[in-house]
């Protein structure tokens, strides 16, 4: 029986799974604080434009080490931008859902202005491309699957973020006052600097997760409006089905970046493929519709907090 | 002027200056950012309002987007007076718009009966769409924000495979590969001198019966009760939950009248069904949906400001193209907007400078 297609079918799903499974694991830490972070799609899309813009402009000095460049500016501009949207949403009191929806439109806008005048709308032109950690030969005729340093990440990431939320005290202060902001408040926790602490620590993530999309997937930026996907929401629902447990979270995202793999590796005409593309979205409307009594969001979640 | 009058005139322009302070930064924020781009933005501004209101392109073009904008405003702040978040406009048109066609390609119907039905079923698949987020957090606590979103996905993607594998090899455009023929019977009427259909009646007609809706029958005062809180509802006899769904239907249904009315205009530039893609598919954030939301904070969830909110956002829309070749500025500045509305504390700090007031 030839299996050649099981191992397809893996390579590619893990490889879909990267950028899903680190910006899941960033949007768990910030909605373990009690923020939902609805503006999760401008969170990966302008840091993933900021990392192929750094990648680019380093690329004539820097060569094969610019990619990492690019990491670096998307990580701060992703915890940048999650700042600004925490700062709101707790110190100014903007709505979460409204703050996080119009970061969303505002990403779509500045990065297409942004390509407009600086490369081209439909698309930044190549970099270099992330190096790969090392690579694999013999799995499958003619088949070379190079180990990205993120998709090591994002296999490290849900025990760091396990151990960080579970063993350190910031960890502790972030599932507080995500559960009850007013005991963590009594108890002398500042809940508006814990929750942008974590927001902005998600936003690290975010950014990374966006990255891999622009310089280690793909080593260019192509808006949505050109046919990239963003896998941002399906990171959010990722969270949600993993039942804000880093390690099932993990375990969702493969499972969702696999489900992605299917279409090209089973050969599923496109036609059909719109219905595969959708399975990630209804398996989560289906978990929140048939287990929400039974998953164990943070109590305080989306709900905002006023210190009296 | 009568004295109750006047005091009504006042109150309407004390309620309207947060919007207007949230535009007029929206506007300058965007003018910075040509400005260091090394661009002129009044130059850039006057393109855009001559375009917009002197030709009969721009003006056909405004009233498309208004149409559009004031319904899925509608569909957002209906389902929130009842303290349910409707982010799901978008898929709920697009669900709407995709029925519409499903009925004229496969049910043909005798004269005026024939586009009735397809927007009467659009409405109902609008509001079925939505129905499924509403029961989902009415009974089992499942946050309408995250099912609305996903379903907008959903519904994109169904749509999607419904315009590939039942439309196109039912009734396809030669040499245009995603359009489909759609009978002029079926069409809206076109308005004279403008190239847009009655849409833009139907949608300020049902703005003002929101309106009438919500401040003037049982159900409406239910609904604003139910926003006000579950439990002080519940002591008026109300039933939270029914009345959260059924406020979340009524905005479904007004978002799959939108999707409907934008594949059935001939005006908006196609009589194809293509159409429901280019205004409701082109980009997540971009779309319909999103934009109405915009409209609905700038008019403080008010159904009838809302109809002037959707003058503004028409209007940058329609203009854009005559300005830069993309409309992506006017989303960046849909995003501002929607950060400074959002933030009343923000607008009131900027206004408290002039009265050096301290502001709370």
């Amino acid at each position: 029986m030839d299996l050649t297609w099981l191992i397809l079918l893996a390579v590619f799903g893990l490889q879909n799974a990267v950028p899903i499974g680190i910006a899941a694991q960033g949007e768990l830490v910030t909605e373990k604080s009690g923020i939902l972070n609805i503006g999760i799609y401008g969170g990966m899309a302008i840091p993933a434009f900021a990392a192929a813009a750094t990648n680019l402009a380093f690329g004539p000095t820097l060569g094969n080490a610019s990619p990492y460049m690019g990491l670096l500016a998307a990580m701060a501009t992703g915890a940048g931008l999650n700042f600004v949207f925490a700062y709101l949403s707790t110190k100014i009191h903007v709505d979460q859902v409204i703050a996080g929806i119009g970061i969303n439109i505002f990403a779509v806008g500045i990065t297409a202005v942004f390509l407009q005048r600086y490369y081209a709308l439909d698309g930044t032109p190549n970099g270099h491309q992330l190096a790969p950690l090392f690579s694999i030969t013999g799995l499958a005729q003619n088949l070379h699957v190079s180990i990205s340093p993120l998709m090591a990440t994002m296999f490290v990431l849900p025990v760091l973020v396990y151990l960080f939320l579970g063993r350190t005290k910031l960890g502790l202060h972030i599932r507080a006052v995500g559960e009850n902001p007013k005991a963590a408040e009594a108890a002398g926790v500042d809940v508006a600097w814990v929750r942008i602490t974590a927001t902005a620590i998600g936003g690290i993530l975010l950014g990374l997760g966006g990255a891999f999309l622009t310089v280690d997937f793909n080593p260019n930026f192509v808006p949505d409006y050109a046919q990239a996907i963003f896998p941002a929401f399906i990171a959010l629902a990722a969270v949600i089905a993993g039942g804000w447990k880093p390690p099932y979270v993990l375990a969702v995202s493969i499972l969702f970046g696999v489900t992605e793999a299917l279409r090209p590796v089973l050969a599923v005409s496109s036609t059909q493929g719109y219905l595969l593309t959708t399975l990630p979205y209804i398996v989560t409307v289906v978990v929140l519709g048939i287990a929400s009594k039974r998953l164990r969001p943070p109590a305080a979640l989306a709900l905002p907090y006023k210190k009296e | 002027m009568s004295e109750t009058g006047r005091h009504w005139l006042k109150r309407v322009l004390r309620s309207a200056v947060p919007s207007l302070v949230a535009l007029g930064l929206g506007l300058l924020v965007a003018s910075v950012v040509m400005v260091v781009f090394g661009e002129d933005p009044v130059a850039i501004f006057s393109a855009l309002f001559e375009g917009a209101l002197t030709t009969q392109f721009g003006q056909s073009s405004v009233l498309n987007y208004m149409y559009a904008y004031i319904l899925l405003s509608l569909a957002f702040l209906l389902p929130g007076k009842a303290g349910i978040w409707n982010i799901g406009g978008q898929g709920q048109a697009i669900l709407g718009g995709v029925t519409a066609a499903l009925l004229v390609e496969f049910v043909p119907l005798p004269m005026v009966l024939w586009p009735v039905a397809a927007m009467v079923l659009a409405t109902l698949a609008g509001a079925a769409w939505s129905a499924i987020s509403g029961l989902l957090e009415a009974y089992r606590n499942a946050s309408a924000i995250v099912t609305t979103i996903m379903m907008n996905f959903i519904a994109a993607n169904l749509a999607t495979f419904l315009l590939y594998y039942v439309l196109i090899p039912r009734a396809h455009v030669p040499g245009y590969y995603n359009e489909v023929d759609f009978p002029a019977a079926a069409t809206l009427p076109t308005l004279p001198y403008f190239t847009t259909s009655v849409m833009i009646f139907i949608a300020i007609a049902v703005a003002l019966g929101t309106a009438f809706f919500l401040n003037r029958t049982t159900l409406g005062y239910k609904i604003r009760a139910t926003g006000l809180g579950s439990r002080p509802a519940e002591s008026k006899g109300i039933n939270p939950r029914t009345t959260k769904v059924i406020a979340m239907l009524i905005g479904g249904g007004i978002a799959g009248l939108a999707g409907a009315g934008a594949v059935m205009s001939v005006g908006h530039g196609c009589g194809t069904v293509a159409c429901y893609q280019d205004g409701f598919a082109s980009g997540w954030f971009g779309g319909f949906g999103f934009a109405g939301i915009a409209v609905a904070l700038v008019a403080v969830n008010d159904p009838i400001a809302s109809i002037f909110s959707a003058v503004f956002f028409s209007i940058l829309a329609a203009g854009m193209p005559f300005a830069y070749q993309s409309i992506y500025v006017v989303w960046a500045m849909q995003g501002i907007i929607i950060l400074f509305m959002a933030a009343p504390q923000l607008s009131r700090m900027i206004l408290s400078f002039r009265r050096k007031k301290k502001w709370t």
